[in-house]
């Protein structure tokens, strides 16, 4: 009986506690360190974590239902590779490019999935080298730059006004879009009926692998738009510019309180995750933390986000 | 009987009636040898090089490291789990190793001592990852990220970031010395013991019993009252300790301690387990095929390189050879629900 009273606590700490993570955090580096309020620091919050934020709706969702992707950090290489020199070559052709491209890489993996039925993890695990490999055959294993004439292209992206940019609001959009999807929408109650029992979500007739492959698509979408937003602040690309991108990915969709057991989160916690890891890091910056701890605090919070928010119940055999 | 019935009907939702099982049935168990010796065959004739004494020393060498850490990632593959945390413990084992070792960074002279210091701090980590897995219930995928990022974290403190270069001549002659007249290389010597001496203890030893058991139906074994957090605790100890190893094997064969020394490894770890044909679901496959999948893809990265096919694709198709392996062997009735 006591265990059961635990976990039934647990879970009401694991809504509220990543919004109350943001605010305490917000509150302590404010006192800390008054520059942490300034303009132009809070952009940078921003920036950071709209780079995340965007590519972690796509992986929210193939969380959601129990999956894991893990060919994002290779797939961001692809993308902003593609997306450069689509830029160099065509100008403003390159969006909807991009997006046509990051989508049908989803696709791939959620096909994958859906015609050999393996488990996701080797699926994307083997997509990721996939893609790796063609991110160095276009780009010839080197970083590739803007060319200066197509600057235009670009640089109203990251446009400031205050500490706001375009960036942010296209992650404002997303997240708008993407949350009315998952409440309102027939695939998003769908979403969460698979991650939280797959057996019974087929006996009631639904259609599992569709759901899975736009969870996947979305994923490969969300994936190329984080990829417009990296190249717009990076104004270059290389194929290593994307695997460090997949630990923090993860970790922001997971901190936010979404559980890889599937079912539980959404679009709302992977936004508080983003902002959650992007102030911590920013602010253990602005504080003095040395950056040689950064690594190792990352990883313990990992850990304890995972421990706090994982439900249980649920999985009755931990792998 | 409508149970029967539904029970039936859910089968048949993840089962072709083709059924993939018979033919993995028909392959398991021969279908990593078969795949080896028939790769040997056809680089030995398409590669004019391929086939010689040189490069056979080539290929044991290379795939040392692989084997080592290939044979770890099998024995936690054998459990149903999976440990991520290979590179940051390589990583920082590697670090530490060549601290301690004669070095341009410091004076200190432990020579092999600092192996099994390595080990140590691997096997530290292995047992921190075991109890976090077990004791806090995290999937092992979870807990091995985070716990392999604190690794990483820690290796980056230690140094700053700088790679630390080594002069120690006994530390090198690892990876330097080639045995019965320059033909077989030590460090495979030692890999090779490794493997088998693991597959001693998973096949004779009632730890190994369990750890097949625990893989092959975990609630059954719950059952039976064994102690599954123990065993789990005890296999990522030794997974930890020998992912320490490779670590300073590593700085034995490239001469400095770096903390990007292992990239890489837990992708090729994982696809030599795959492709030697351990099913990620646990409980199928044996310790001497994580040696077979290890020596099969380093004679397909050295064989595609003798071709001279661009070094840019073979990531490609080392990913495309784990989709295809693991869609042959995975057992679809075991696991039922494909997540």
């Amino acid at each position: 009986m006591k265990k059961i009273q635990f976990k039934k606590s647990n879970i009401d700490l694991t809504k509220l506690l990543p919004l109350v993570a943001v605010i305490t955090l917000f509150t302590f580096f404010s006192l800390r360190n008054s520059q942490f309020l300034g303009l132009y620091n809070i952009g940078n919050i921003l920036d950071f974590a709209n780079t995340y934020f965007i590519a972690g709706i796509g992986l929210t969702f193939v969380i959601l239902i129990g999956s894991i992707d893990l060919s994002i950090g290779a797939m961001i290489s692809l993308d902003t590779i593609i997306f450069i020199i689509m830029i160099n070559a065509l100008g403003f052709w390159a969006y909807p490019i991009i997006i046509v491209i990051g989508i049908a890489l989803g696709l791939f993996n959620g096909v994958v999935l859906m015609r050999l039925k393996i488990p996701s993890f080797i699926v994307t695990l083997g997509s990721s080298g996939i893609f790796m490999s063609l991110a160095l055959i276009f780009s010839g294993a080197g970083p590739i730059g803007l060319v200066p004439k197509q600057l235009h292209t670009l640089s109203f992206l990251t446009a400031r006004i205050g500490p706001f940019t375009v960036n942010h609001l296209l992650g404002l959009i997303l997240f708008i879009v993407f949350q009315i999807i998952q409440n309102k929408t027939v695939f998003g109650k769908t979403v969460y009926a698979v991650g939280h029992s797959e057996v019974t979500t087929k006996l009631s007739g639904l259609p599992i692998m569709r759901t899975k492959l736009i969870s996947f698509t979305i994923s490969g979408l969300c994936t190329a738009l984080a990829s417009i937003v990296i190249v717009s602040i990076m104004l270059s690309a290389a194929p290593s510019t994307g695997p460090p991108y997949m630990l923090l990915i993860i970790a922001t969709v997971v901190v936010g309180g979404t559980s890889l057991s599937g079912g539980i989160g959404g679009v709302y916690n992977t936004l508080l995750g983003s902002l959650l890891l992007s102030m911590l890091r920013n602010g253990m910056n602005v504080i003095g933390i040395n950056i040689y701890y950064q690594q190792i605090i990352y990883g313990a919070i990992i850990i304890a986000a995972v421990s706090l928010t994982l439900d249980r119940s649920k999985i009755k055999i931990v792998k | 009987m409508i149970v029967v019935k539904m029970k039936q009907d859910t089968d048949d939702f993840f089962l072709k009636k083709y059924s993939r099982e018979k033919i993995a049935l028909l392959i398991s168990g021969k279908a990593s040898f078969i795949a080896l010796c028939s790769l040997i065959v056809i680089f030995s004739f398409s590669a004019h090089n391929f086939f010689s004494l040189s490069n056979l020393t080539n290929i044991l060498d290379l795939s040392a490291i692989l084997l080592l850490t290939s044979t770890a990632m099998t024995f936690v593959l054998m459990l149903g789990s999976i440990d991520l945390s290979v590179e940051g413990i390589a990583g920082l084992t590697g670090i530490v190793g060549a601290l301690m070792v004669k070095n341009f960074s410091n004076s200190n002279d432990y020579g092999l001592l600092s192996i099994i210091i390595c080990i140590l701090i691997g096997a530290i980590f292995g047992l921190l990852n075991g109890i976090v897995f077990t004791k806090l219930k995290i999937p092992s995928f979870m807990t091995t990220l985070g716990l392999g990022a604190v690794a990483t974290g820690v290796g980056i403190l230690v140094t700053r970031g700088y790679p630390v270069i080594i002069t120690d001549q006994s530390i090198r002659g690892l990876a330097l010395t080639k045995l019965l007249g320059g033909v077989i290389p030590l460090l495979f010597v030692i890999a090779i013991t490794i493997n088998l001496l693991i597959w001693f203890v998973s096949e004779r030893t009632i730890l190994g019993r369990h750890v097949i058991a625990i893989g092959g139906d975990e609630a059954i074994v719950k059952d039976l009252g064994i102690k599954i957090d123990l065993v789990k605790i005890i296999v990522f100890a030794i997974s930890g300790a020998m992912f320490g190893l490779a670590g300073m094997l590593l700085v034995a064969r490239l001469g400095a301690g770096d903390i990007k020394n292992s990239i890489g490894l837990l992708f090729d770890a994982v696809a030599a387990s795959l492709i030697g044909g351990i099913a990620i679901t646990g409980g199928i496959g044996k310790i001497p095929h994580a040696a077979i999948g290890a020596i099969t893809l380093t004679i397909l990265r050295n064989g595609m390189v003798l071709l001279g096919i661009s070094p840019y694709i073979q990531q490609g198709v080392v990913g495309t050879i784990i989709i295809l392996t693991v869609a042959v062997t995975i057992e679809r009735k075991k696991i039922g629900v494909i997540k």
